[in-house]
């Protein structure tokens, strides 16, 4: 028996720490806005792993971690407020930027984070993981659990509700 | 919109001039405003060392010698990890009792092969009949072990709690002071918010809340070769050793206590002993039977 790949070796554990962490952090992160909390509920996941790190094989680890992530995410309580915050550096790379332009991007900025707000959780997860991690559809699917098709309408139904949302906004 | 444009250019495989097509409708303007906007969204840290380090820490807190008894019969490579924790564990039943007294040293077998040598004044208690469900150890004092390859087991001394996996090390647990020394292998100590990682020949100590982590040039501690080291150790804490290890009382007069002494001397020769020191720091002594006074030099 490959004892030596056990989960249970530091080592190892160590690896798929460093392998899932920061995806799995994403996207919590992205169902509830929260940085603490996805920071918690990450770490609670991986407490877990290791706690019953002699029955999950390696290559079930990944899928193990977001599933308990995801089931501490929908324990909590569940209609805590969602909000996104932009990067606190306001300075692009254009040097003319006139005050009524940088005032049209913050509002603009303002509108699309009320939006992404209202949007159904499955719709901004995906949506998110393609756009702000770069994640392929083949990728999403296979985390979420879904056929690529079906994240890809996730995002597209993304895509539409908030350019209507924003118009109305 | 084509849909199919759509799905390449959110999986990024849309070519330049099908991109310069997609701007001309506003919709994907739109789209394209959006994206730029989104991808400026703050996200958690990307941090994974840090992470690692307060997961392992939580980790310690919660339940991990449950963790360790559940699975005795898994083994670990050599180069192995060991973790302190605070906390004071109970055991159950104890049949094996050792006890040093003053100035002896006693070297034993653990059930699964692992050596250790007792330092003077200093106790071991574990459970020999059932070694395989209950491998924890109660240490006073000082040891020195070298853990056969592959085995696993805890040791509980009062400051703390050292989980083994195959390596040499030595643990001090005295009052006020706390100090693990890697001899082989790795070693991480986890102690309140500090995580220090110890690989073969460097060592760490706590004195009360302070840490200090050091290099050691040598492959054993020095008691195992019958003298006692110091390196900027407090001199009273010197004193404390020599009076343990002598088996007499030390008074002191006109002492800085805040002087520091560097350097060995021998456990088994008190005048040698306290020439070693007091030459070294200045100082002079008399003694009494089993009374000495150390005074600073006029």
């Amino acid at each position: 028996m490959a004892k030596e790949k056990d989960i249970c070796n530091e080592t190892q554990f160590d690896k798929v720490y460093s392998t899932l962490v920061v995806s799995l952090r994403n996207f919590i992160f992205f169902k509830c806005g929260s940085k603490d909390r996805a920071h918690d509920i990450v770490q609670e996941s991986f407490i877990k792993l290791w706690q019953n790190c002699g029955k999950v094989p390696p290559e079930k680890a990944k899928s193990y971690v977001y599933t308990v992530a995801n089931n501490l995410f929908l324990n909590e309580v569940a209609h805590q407020k969602v909000v996104f915050n932009y990067q606190k550096e306001v300075g692009t790379s254009q040097d003319h930027q006139s005050p009524q332009f940088l005032l049209e991007e913050k509002e603009y900025g303002e509108k699309l984070q009320r939006a992404l707000a209202q949007l159904t959780e499955v719709q901004r997860t995906a949506f998110l993981m393609s756009r702000v991690e770069g994640k392929k559809y083949r990728e999403i699917a296979d985390i979420l659990g879904i056929s690529e098709k079906a994240a890809g309408k996730r995002i597209s139904d993304a895509l539409e509700t908030l350019r209507k949302t924003i118009e109305k906004i | 919109m084509n849909q199919k444009l759509l799905d390449k250019w959110l999986n990024g495989e849309l070519s330049a001039s099908e991109m310069e097509a997609m701007r001309a409708d506003p919709v994907f303007a739109e789209y394209l405003k959006m994206d730029s906007f989104v991808k400026r969204l703050e996200l958690p840290s990307q941090d994974i060392s840090e992470g690692l380090k307060d997961l392992k820490a939580k980790r310690n807190a919660s339940s991990q010698p449950k963790v360790f008894k559940l699975s005795p019969i898994i083994k670990f490579a050599a180069a192995a990890a060991v973790i302190l924790m605070m906390g004071y564990f109970y055991m159950a039943s104890l049949t094996s009792h050792y006890e040093t007294q003053v100035a002896e040293t006693q070297r034993l077998q653990l059930p699964d092969r692992s050596q250790v040598i007792l330092n003077e004044n200093s106790q071991l208690q574990f459970d020999k009949k059932n070694w395989n469900e209950n491998r924890t150890l109660q240490l006073t004092g000082e040891a020195y072990f070298e853990v056969a390859k592959g085995e696993v087991f805890d040791v509980h001394s009062k400051q703390g709690i050292v989980s083994v996996l195959g390596t040499k090390f030595n643990i001090l647990d005295r009052s006020g002071t706390f100090s693990v020394v890697c001899y082989e292998g790795l070693v991480q100590v986890v102690r309140k918010d500090h995580l220090i990682k110890l690989a073969a020949g460097e060592s760490v100590s706590f004195t009360n809340d302070s840490l200090l982590t050091e290099r050691k040039y040598t492959s054993l501690p020095a008691w195992i070769h019958n003298e006692t080291s110091f390196e900027k150790a407090k001199i009273t804490w010197v004193i404390t050793e020599l009076e343990s290890l002598y088996d007499i009382n030390i008074i002191t007069e006109n002492i800085d206590v805040d002087l520091q002494y560097t350097g060995s001397f021998t456990n088994t020769n008190l005048e040698a002993a306290l020439q070693t020191i007091t030459l070294s720091l200045g100082l002079d002594y008399v003694i009494e039977n089993k009374n000495v006074t150390i005074f600073a030099k006029e």
